[in-house]
């Protein structure tokens, strides 16, 4: 096997693996949050990276809790808790919020147009 | 030569996957706002060409109509409807301000047509229960005494005559909420607004009640309706894609709640009984008017599932389903044939 060859064998193989990734990899997992808050400019957080975030709104902190790909809240100064009850978020395109705190997650990314794949536009609940 | 040749294509094919991947381009454009007592998230796909800052522009304007818009139907404070339910306070009638006369007419038809199970006129039942604000959330059920004389004064916008720009109760002390339809009032102004700007593709979502503009691009908004009772596997209970127009609504149990004694108390009240009403996990409705899909999904789920059939007929609702209590869910077949469930194989 020829020097020509054997780079020609790696690169086929790296090709396979890429083709994989693009296009067998689940496309509904979102890669990142975007927390806004009322008055204050949005901050955008990878979810690969575990964290703990606290957030302040008019009623006061919440926090905010990144771990295995996902985003909850994890405590906040409000009365109802309904921030609290939407449980951990994974899927792009899905939403939590403190209403009462002012406070906002939005799950975003990879998805493009054309690329249906497991994403949705929106969650009616 | 040839060698080389396959190498150079292969390179090529390895740095286009590479770039696909990592740099996808969303041209959706996404703002937030609170409004409605909710979240409002607009999404637009603006047309070629159009800057950012005009959309900016477009968005700023919604959020100040739909500031208006909340003000004039809060049932308290001084907007149209807080005026409204003022006056009613110490009459059984009062002049109903111009900018409602319309709806009013409109709530109590569908008052009547949804069996009584979609009724603004209980908004003296909501404070009781402490639903109407962050403020008055309660941890108890209330007084059940009080409860019964509340309901003994009987007010309901079915039975209410509107005659020449005035609302007539039998009694003084009606107090008017349109917590279960003025979102979907909200988020068609939105819509229309968008429309009227010349966007042909958008969707405008408060608090999980959405209508969409168009498509997204070369294929249908799609969208998920969450489980009432989701899990890690299974979040979403279901996927549709949404034609030109169309609102998604859903009542569920699983927001505004509290627990007293190990049951539920949620806030979607029975106006025949004043208790949490029975029988329904969730109810979603989808319809091209969304204050009619919001009214409906309100009634499906006060209706629960031995009347939700026949409550849907009567309000002209063709796409709906349910989630009850036990589990059992039900979809109707105008919706069944477009719906993909999410644990459906396939």
């Amino acid at each position: 096997m020829s020097r020509a060859d054997l780079a020609l064998v790696c690169l086929l193989s790296v090709a396979v693996g890429a083709s994989w990734w693009h296009w067998a990899l689940p496309g509904g997992s979102a890669a990142s949050v975007k927390v806004t808050r009322a008055g204050g400019a949005a901050v955008r957080y990878d979810l690969g990276s575990p964290r703990v975030l606290r957030v302040d709104g008019p009623l006061g902190t919440s926090t905010l809790e990144i771990r295995d790909g996902g985003i909850r809240f994890r405590s906040s100064p409000c009365r109802q808790k309904i921030c609290l009850r939407a449980g951990w978020q994974r899927r792009q395109g899905a939403v939590a919020a403190c209403v009462p705190n002012r406070i906002a997650l939005l799950l975003e990314g990879p998805g493009d147009v054309g690329d249906v794949g497991d994403a949705l536009d929106g969650m009616s609940w | 030569m040839r060698t080389t040749l396959i190498g150079a294509g292969l390179c090529l094919l390895l740095a286009l996957l590479l770039w696909q991947r990592q740099a996808p381009q969303d041209p959706l454009v996404r703002r937030e706002l609170f409004s409605m007592g909710t979240l409002v998230q607009i999404s637009i796909l603006p047309p070629a060409g159009q800057a950012g800052a005009e959309t900016d522009a477009l968005v700023n304007r919604i959020t100040r109509d739909l500031q208006s818009f909340h003000q004039r139907w809060a049932p308290t404070g001084e907007g149209e409807l807080g005026r409204l339910n003022d006056a009613l306070a110490g009459a059984p009638a009062a002049t109903i301000p111009v900018a409602l006369r319309d709806d009013l007419d409109a709530a109590g038809a569908l008052c009547r047509r949804s069996g009584g199970r979609f009724d603004p006129a209980i908004g003296a039942l909501v404070r009781l229960w402490g639903f109407d604000d962050e403020a008055h959330f309660r941890s108890t059920p209330p007084d059940q005494a009080v409860l019964a004389a509340v309901l003994a004064a009987g007010h309901s916008l079915c039975s209410a005559r509107i005659e020449n720009g005035t609302i007539h109760f039998d009694t003084a002390g009606a107090v008017l909420d349109f917590g279960a339809a003025a979102k979907g009032r909200g988020v068609g102004l939105a819509i229309g607004a968008l429309r009227a700007a010349g966007v042909r593709s958008a969707i405008v979502n408060a608090g999980g009640d959405l209508q969409v503009l168009g498509d997204r691009g070369d294929r249908p908004w799609r969208i998920g309706i969450r489980h009432p009772r989701p899990t890690a596997a299974q979040p979403v209970l279901a996927t549709l894609n949404l034609a030109d127009g169309e609102a998604v609504f859903t009542s569920g149990d699983y927001e505004r709640y509290f627990e007293h004694a190990g049951q539920r108390y949620h806030h979607l009240l029975d106006p025949g009984t004043g208790q949490p009403a029975g029988g329904m996990s969730s109810a979603t409705v989808v319809s091209t008017d969304p204050w009619l899909a919001d009214a409906a999904s309100t009634a499906l789920f006060v209706a629960g599932p031995e009347a939700g059939d026949e409550v849907m007929m009567a309000m002209g609702i063709r796409h709906y389903l349910w989630v009850a209590t036990s589990g059992e869910r039900h979809v109707s077949p105008a919706l069944a044939a477009r719906l993909k469930w999410s644990d459906e194989p396939g």
